[in-house]
């Protein structure tokens, strides 16, 4: 069954740096979408700007760089106009990443500490779902 | 090692959506194909949405239903990978496809795309890959060309828009 709504719908989304003499012009107009359970490809050569189209998805793109604009729609709710607060609920537990380097996986986005936790906590919530004690 | 463990935390921690950046880039070659698959069964099993940041042409033909061609800061081609893969309509993604041995036509030479991406302090005016494209006209280095549709294919490219424009006025004058 297919909704209307995609899992995550990002519309003219805009990034720039803010660099001594102007605005350098990261991502312009970038517009797609992705279903639920859906695999997709971003290609392109070194320096295309996909690196910084995978951190600003989750709204996590670093100063000096900043979303001048667009909207990036997960379930509906716009993740660049988002609390600091709310989005760290939903990094790693809704939307999670893998980057390049393993290090900077762990390093920003969540604490080790968080991320083996939560991983924990799962392992035995979906132990305890197998032997049927949730439902 | 290390990065086996992040896609299983990744994994446990059971998202709807795992973006990967060249997850398997830093890995041994022989390692690369394992992880890939071992990503793409979890994904598969859990029915995680996946995008995939990759600039290896043939895995992103593997493992994905739907692709996008990014240059210079914009996506310049996306629509179903297979669609793409065999009938790219961008020179920019014909380019990379046909600088791959396995990926181009049979028999033909491989290509380098001449040139290089540009840094973001000189995107050309009109069409940023102008400079590097065989096909480039005025009209592509003056302004940007807008999106137009190509089967199930988005594209941004005048060459592509304009002989759609033709094959359009050709039918209209046969009818
Ligand atoms: N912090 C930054 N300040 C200024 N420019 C940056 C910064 N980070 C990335 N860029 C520029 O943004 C462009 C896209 O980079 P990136 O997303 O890493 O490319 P890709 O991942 O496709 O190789 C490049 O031109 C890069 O130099
Ligand atoms: S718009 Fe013009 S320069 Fe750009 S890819 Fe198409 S033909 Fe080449
Ligand atoms: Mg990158």
């Amino acid at each position: 069954m297919k909704s209307d709504t995609p899992l995550l719908e990002v519309k003219n989304l805009d990034v720039r740096f803010a660099v001594r003499g102007g605005d350098l012009t990261a991502l312009r107009g970038i517009s797609f979408s992705l279903d639920k359970g859906e695999r997709l490809g971003l290609v392109g050569e070194s320096g295309a700007g996909k690196s910084v189209a995978a951190f600003s998805i989750l709204n996590l793109i670093a100063r000096p760089g900043y979303i001048a604009g667009g909207q990036i729609l997960f379930e509906g709710r716009d993740l660049a106009a988002m609390s600091e607060r709310e989005l760290r609920k939903i990094r790693g537990n809704r939307i999670a990443m893998i980057f390049q380097d393993p290090m900077m996986t762990l390093n920003p986005v969540l604490s080790i500490g968080t991320q083996m936790v939560e991983a924990i906590k799962h392992i035995v919530g979906s132990a305890r779902k197998r032997r049927g004690i949730l439902r | 090692m290390r990065q086996r463990v992040i896609i299983a935390i990744a994994l446990l921690l059971d998202p709807e959506i795992i973006v990967a950046d060249e997850p398997t880039t830093a890995l041994d070659v022989t390692i690369q194909a394992e992880i890939m698959a071992l990503l793409l069964d979890l994904c598969e099993q859990e029915n995680v949405a996946l995008m995939l940041i990759t600039h290896d042409l043939g895995v992103v033909s593997q493992v994905t239903q739907r692709m996008l061609v990014m240059y210079s800061g914009r996506i310049i081609e996306q629509g179903p990978t297979r669609e793409i893969i065999n009938d790219a309509q961008h020179p920019y993604t014909q380019g990379l496809i046909n600088a791959l041995p396995q990926l181009g036509e049979p028999g033909a030479r491989l290509f380098q795309i001449p040139g290089s991406m540009p840094s973001l302090k000189n995107v050309p005016t009109g069409c940023p890959f102008h400079p590097r494209c065989t096909f480039a006209t005025d009209q592509c280095r003056q302004t940007m060309p807008e999106y137009v549709q190509s089967g199930s294919v988005d594209v941004a490219c005048y060459e592509v828009s304009n002989l759609i424009e033709r094959e359009k006025r050709m039918q209209e004058a046969e009818s």
